[in-house]
């Protein structure tokens, strides 16, 4: 798939100094095993226990009892890792922007004060990501 | 390199390190007085340059308030009016390149007036900016209001502010608006080697710098010659290699008023 052109990048930016396949033939295995490590917390969630009442979003509380269909709905963190995850095959460039820009604090505005939670990683308000680009 | 040990320093070096240049930052504890920043002024501007000439890294340091521990104006202000006596002695300001890292925490309303004190402080001495972007999900946010508040300025020059802790989302902003754009390479988390390579691959060569976290959380101060290893395996030229991690940076440091100059 063509790469999209950043407007900031050089007006014909050159190809990088190697090919696909030796791309693949350095970086393939090394990716190839962040991917299971990503499937293997997948699971690791999944086999958490339920989380204690007083648990809340950043203070230690990863446990959904299933990653897949029963996230706990107040912490943003997971639903949000799952829904980036969907960009990583929806065959658009640019993949690592669009999950920063799905994982960042979409208002503008400065706040009153520092909030008392520790920032996630993920908007505090998640909102699932729609595929519509 | 406050929080490194002197094992790094020589490891630098043998890795053919020849300067460093370390921003006033957050110590992994806010600290309990504004005469605490005075001791740890001084430990960036005279400890720590006798630390690395031990072992022929020149040692360079930028002096603020770092946004973390902004969130109290009166406070931030008792530390802002410790600077200039580091700025207007001819022996402490020797190695001090500029104001940083300056910036935004959690993209408050006293974290922006701080900010704006600060560049204002950066204009007046005719200082160089670093500044220091949040984190995370903050980040891009915080990156678009800080770049208001140098417009809001009305008296900074691009080119003399180095915009820290660019990725993906935020590169195209910082160069779009003239400013040097900086990647912080971390192992882990914000920006690796390999991503630093790739933002360098669509992005080209201008304005554009590598350098390595050294603080106190888990971080590598030998990022940067994983950057190059990165980069010669990629195959690209020596050239560009070196435009990246040596050729750029001076450039920069060079316009420093208190003078920079690597070996």
């Amino acid at each position: 798939m063509p790469a999209e052109h950043k407007p900031n990048a050089p007006a014909t930016p050159p190809a990088p100094p190697y090919t696909l396949p030796q791309l693949l033939d350095r970086d393939f295995l090394p990716h190839r095993a962040k991917l299971l490590d990503l499937a293997a917390f997948l699971d690791r969630c999944d086999r958490t226990q339920p989380p204690s009442p007083r648990e809340g979003p950043g203070e230690g509380a990863p446990g959904s009892g299933n990653a897949t269909t029963d996230s706990a709905p107040t912490d943003p963190r997971l639903p949000a890792l799952l829904s980036a995850i969907a960009l990583l095959t929806d065959n658009h460039p640019n993949r690592t922007q669009r999950i920063l820009d799905a994982l960042s604090d979409p208002t503008t505005d400065p706040l009153n004060a520092a909030p008392q939670s520790p920032v996630l990683g993920v908007p505090q308000n998640h909102a699932p990501l729609t595929t519509d680009h | 390199m406050v929080s490194r040990t002197t094992d790094d320093y020589q490891r630098m070096a043998r890795a053919g390190c020849v300067a460093v240049t370390e921003p006033a930052f957050w110590a992994g504890y806010d600290r309990g007085t504004p005469e605490a920043f005075r001791d740890y002024f001084r430990q960036l501007t005279v400890v720590e340059p006798k630390r690395a000439a031990r072992f022929g890294i020149d040692h360079y340091c930028w002096l603020c308030i770092n946004p973390k521990e902004a969130e109290d104006p009166g406070f931030a202000r008792e530390v802002i009016q410790l600077i200039p006596e580091f700025l207007d002695d001819p022996q402490l300001s020797r190695n001090v390149l500029g104001i940083g890292e300056i910036g935004l925490n959690r993209n408050t309303k006293n974290e922006l007036l701080i900010l704006e004190e600060q560049i204002a402080l950066a204009v007046q001495y005719n200082q160089l900016i670093l500044v220091h972007t949040p984190h995370l999900e903050d980040k891009r946010k915080g990156t678009k209001l800080i770049l208001d508040a140098l417009k809001r300025n009305g008296h900074i020059d691009p080119g003399r502010v180095l915009i820290d802790h660019v990725e993906e989302h935020t590169i195209e902003m910082v160069l779009d608006a003239g400013y040097w754009a900086g990647m912080t390479l971390y192992p882990d988390t914000k920006c690796t080697p390999q991503r630093a390579a790739d933002l360098i691959e669509t992005y080209g060569h201008e304005r554009l710098w590598v350098n390595s976290a050294g603080d106190w959380g888990p971080s590598d101060p030998l990022s940067v010659p994983k950057f190059q290893q990165e980069m010669r395996g990629r195959g690209h030229a020596a050239g560009v290699i070196e435009k990246i991690t040596l050729t750029n940076p001076s450039a920069f440091l060079f316009q420093s008023r208190n003078g920079f100059a690597t070996q």
